[in-house]
C-alpha cells in the first residue's frame, strides 16, 4: 500500500483507513452547502502547517472572498497563504493569462501542472471539476482531461481533490456521470432529512489502496472545522 | 455466632471481588448484605440462597394468620384424638374406605394395623396443616423480584425484625430515604424540607469509591431533581476531584447553572452541553467559555461531536460525564434512538475510563429504557 497523505481532519483519517493513499484523484461530491470547499480547504491548511505545500483553483469564488469566508475557522492562517504554503489560484484568469481555453482539456492539465510545478505543491483541490467539466462540454473531452490529470497527478506525486456538484437529495456522485470511474476515491457529502432538520453526512463510496469504511458519518461544522461522528442508525430508520 | 460461621460459610459463596457490607441474623436465617448480593443461610435444616441486588425490587415481613389452616388444624387436632382413643373405630374407618377403593382385593388388614395406618395419614395431614399454618404465623420475609417470583423465608421470628428489615431495604435502595417534613398547619401542602446533608451523606457513600469509569443509573422524582442534581455534581467535582461535562435535555443552562452555584458546586472544570436553550431561542447574546449550545435535543450526534470537544477542554485527568436526563430525551426521541444513543455514550466512556452518571426521572413512563439502560450500569441508586 502506497504512503497515506492525512487529512487531519477529525476521524476522517480513521474512516480512509490512515489518509488519502499518495497521488490518488478523490471525487469530493456533493450538493450545495454539505462542506465540500471547507473539507478541501481544511485539508489544504492542515497539511500546510506540516510543511507540505498545496493549492487551491477555485473557479467558482474570488480569492478574498474565499479568504474572508474561511477567517472564522481555527486552521485558517493568513500567513501560510502569504508564505505560499497554501497557494490560491483562479483557474479561469490562469489559464486566460496562459492562453488556454477552458474547452481544451489537455491545455487545462498543462496550466495545472504548471502551477503545481512553480509551487513545489504536493496536493491541489479543484473546486469545481463541475464548472470545468461545464466548460469542456463533452464526454471525451472530460474523460481525457481527469484521465491526463490523473496520470500527472501520479507522475507529480500530487495529491488531489476533485470538487463535484451534484443535485441534492440523489444517488449521484457527478453531473456528467464519468468522473467517478476515472478517480481513485469518491467521498460522497450529502444531506439527511431528519425530523425536519438536514444533516449533512459524508460517506466513503470508494478509495483504491487502502481498507476504508463505507459508514455514513454525520457532518458537523464548526469553527475548528469538520468533525465527523457516526450517525445513530436507529435515527435513520 | 453469625461471626463464628461467616468465615466459613461465607468465604465459601463469595465471589471473587465481592464485598461483604452487612450481616445479621432473621430467625431462621443468616443475611449477608453484600456490594452486589444479598445472601441468605439457612440454619436449620441448612441451605443458601443469593440474590443479586440488581434483581431486588423490595422486602416485605409479613406474618399472616391463616383461619382456614387454623380450622382444619383444629379439626383435625380433634378427629386424631378422636380416633387416638378409639382404634377400634379408626380401624373401621380405614377398612370401610379401603374397601371401597380396593373392593376386588376382598381381605382386609387386622384391626390394630388399620387403625396405626390410618392414625398415621391424619397425623401426617395434621402436621401439614400446622406446618401450614404457624410459618407464615410466625412471620415470612418476601424478596420481591423484578425477573422472578418472589422469595419466600420463613424466619419463625417471634417478634417484628422492624430495623432489620430496613437495614435490608437501605442496602437495596443504596440510600436512605428522602424524609419530608411539612412545616406549618396541615393544609400547608406547599411546604417542603429535605435533610440534604443526610441524603449528600448516603449519596456520597454510594459514590465516592467506585471505580473511575463506573456507570451510575440515578432515578429521582421531578421535585427532588435540582437537589439531587446539585448533590451528585458536588460529589463529583469536589469529593472525587473529577472534572465533567453536563449534558441538559431538561433544564436550560441558565437555570441549572444558577442552582448549582447556590450549591457550591465548583464551576471551573465543569463545561456544559445545553440542548433546550437553543430550541427556545434563549441563548445568551455573548458566547460563554463553559456552555454549549445544541440545536435540538434530537441533533444526538451533534451532542457526540460537543462531547468530545468539551471532553479535551476538561483539565482534570479524570473525568465524569453527567446525563440529564433519559427521560426527558424520551419526549424528542423514540425509545430505540435513546436506547443507542445511551449506549454509545456508555461505551464511550468505558473505554476512556470516564465516570457516568444517567440521570432518570421516576415513574415517568421510561421504564422498558431504564431495564435496557441499567443491566449495563456497574449501580443503580433509586431515591
Amino acid at each position: 500500500m502506497s504512503d497515506k497523505i492525512k487529512t487531519g481532519i477529525s476521524n476522517l483519517d480513521t474512516i480512509l483507513g490512515g489518509g488519502i493513499p499518495q497521488g490518488h484523484c478523490v471525487l469530493l461530491s456533493g450538493s450545495c452547502g454539505t462542506g465540500k470547499t471547507v473539507l478541501s480547504q481544511q485539508f489544504l491548511f492542515n497539511n500546510a502547517y506540516k510543511q507540505t505545500k498545496g493549492i487551491y483553483f477555485s473557479l467558482t469564488e474570488p480569492k478574498e472572498k474565499m479568504i474572508q469566508n474561511l477567517s472564522g475557522f481555527s486552521f485558517f492562517d493568513r500567513q501560510l497563504v502569504d508564505m505560499g504554503m497554501v497557494s490560491v489560484l483562479d483557474l479561469n484568469t490562469n489559464a486566460r493569462l496562459k492562453g488556454v481555453g477552458l474547452n481544451n482539456p489537455l491545455g487545462l492539465v498543462d496550466v495545472i501542472v504548471r502551477s503545481i510545478e512553480e509551487n513545489n505543491a504536493k496536493l491541489i483541490a479543484l473546486d469545481s471539476l463541475t464548472a470545468l467539466c461545464q466548460s469542456l462540454q463533452s464526454d471525451d473531452k472530460i474523460r481525457e482531461f481527469i484521465f491526463e490529470l490523473n496520470l500527472q497527478m501520479t507522475y507529480l506525486g500530487c495529491t488531489s481533490l476533485l470538487i463535484s456538484e451534484i443535485p441534492p437529495f440523489t444517488t449521484q456522485y457527478s453531473v456528467f456521470g464519468v468522473e467517478e470511474f476515472i478517480a481513485d476515491g469518491v467521498i460522497l457529502l450529502s444531506e439527511i432529512e431528519r425530523k425536519g432538520d438536514l444533516i449533512r453526512a459524508l460517506q466513503v463510496i470508494k478509495m483504491r489502496g487502502t481498507v476504508h469504511s463505507r459508514n455514513k458519518h454525520v457532518l458537523e461544522i464548526m469553527d475548528d472545522g469538520i468533525n465527523l461522528v457516526p450517525m445513530f442508525k436507529s435515527q435513520v430508520e | 455466632m453469625v461471626e463464628a460461621r461467616k468465615d466459613v460459610r461465607l468465604q465459601k459463596h463469595l465471589l471473587s471481588g465481592e464485598t461483604l457490607v452487612d450481616d445479621f441474623a432473621l430467625g431462621l436465617y443468616d443475611v449477608y448484605l453484600t456490594d452486589s448480593r444479598i445472601i441468605f443461610f439457612k440454619n436449620f435444616p441448612g441451605g443458601f440462597q443469593a440474590v443479586p441486588l440488581t434483581d431486588v425490587e423490595d422486602v416485605d415481613y409479613l406474618r399472616l394468620f391463616r383461619l382456614n389452616e387454623l380450622i382444619k388444624v383444629l379439626a383435625l387436632f380433634i378427629g386424631f384424638a378422636y380416633l387416638l382413643l378409639n382404634q377400634q373405630a379408626a380401624a373401621s374407618v380405614f377398612n370401610g374406605v379401603y374397601s371401597c377403593i380396593l373392593p376386588q382385593l376382598g381381605f382386609l388388614v387386622s384391626a390394630d394395623r388399620a387403625a396405626h395406618i390410618f392414625l398415621l395419614i391424619v397425623l401426617t395431614y395434621l402436621l401439614m396443616h400446622l406446618n401450614a399454618f404457624l410459618i407464615p404465623f410466625f412471620g415470612v420475609l418476601e424478596v420481591h423480584r423484578k425477573n422472578h417470583q418472589p422469595l419466600r423465608l420463613p424466619t419463625l421470628l417471634s417478634g417484628e425484625p422492624t430495623a432489620l428489615i430496613k437495614r435490608l431495604d437501605e442496602h437495596i435502595m443504596g440510600l436512605s430515604e428522602l424524609t419530608c417534613e411539612v412545616d406549618g398547619d396541615e393544609d400547608d401542602s406547599d411546604s417542603y424540607c429535605l435533610r440534604l446533608s443526610e441524603f449528600k451523606r448516603k449519596l456520597s457513600e454510594s459514590l465516592t469509591h467506585m471505580d473511575d469509569k463506573a456507570v451510575v443509573s440515578v432515578s429521582t422524582s421531578s421535585v427532588d431533581h435540582l437537589p439531587t442534581v446539585s448533590a451528585l455534581l458536588d460529589i463529583l467535582t469536589r469529593k472525587r476531584g473529577l472534572g465533567g461535562v453536563y449534558i441538559s435535555f431538561t433544564q436550560p443552562y441558565q437555570y441549572l447553572a444558577e442552582a448549582v452555584k447556590q450549591a457550591n458546586v465548583p464551576l471551573d472544570d465543569l463545561f456544559f452541553i445545553d440542548c433546550i436553550s437553543k430550541m427556545a431561542a434563549k441563548i445568551p447574546s455573548e458566547p460563554k467559555e463553559n456552555v454549549v449550545f445544541v440545536e435540538n435535543p434530537s441533533s444526538l450526534e451533534e451532542v457526540n461531536v460537543h462531547l468530545n470537544r468539551m471532553l479535551d477542554r476538561v483539565s482534570s485527568p479524570k473525568k465524569f460525564i453527567f446525563l440529564d436526563s433519559l427521560t426527558s430525551l424520551l419526549i424528542y426521541n423514540d425509545e430505540k434512538s435513546v436506547n443507542e444513543f445511551s449506549h454509545f455514550i456508555i461505551n464511550k466512556a468505558r473505554l476512556s475510563n470516564i465516570f457516568t452518571v444517567l440521570l432518570f426521572q421516576k415513574k415517568e413512563g421510561a421504564g422498558k429504557l431504564h431495564e435496557k439502560v441499567e443491566h449495563i450500569c456497574d449501580k443503580k441508586i433509586v431515591l
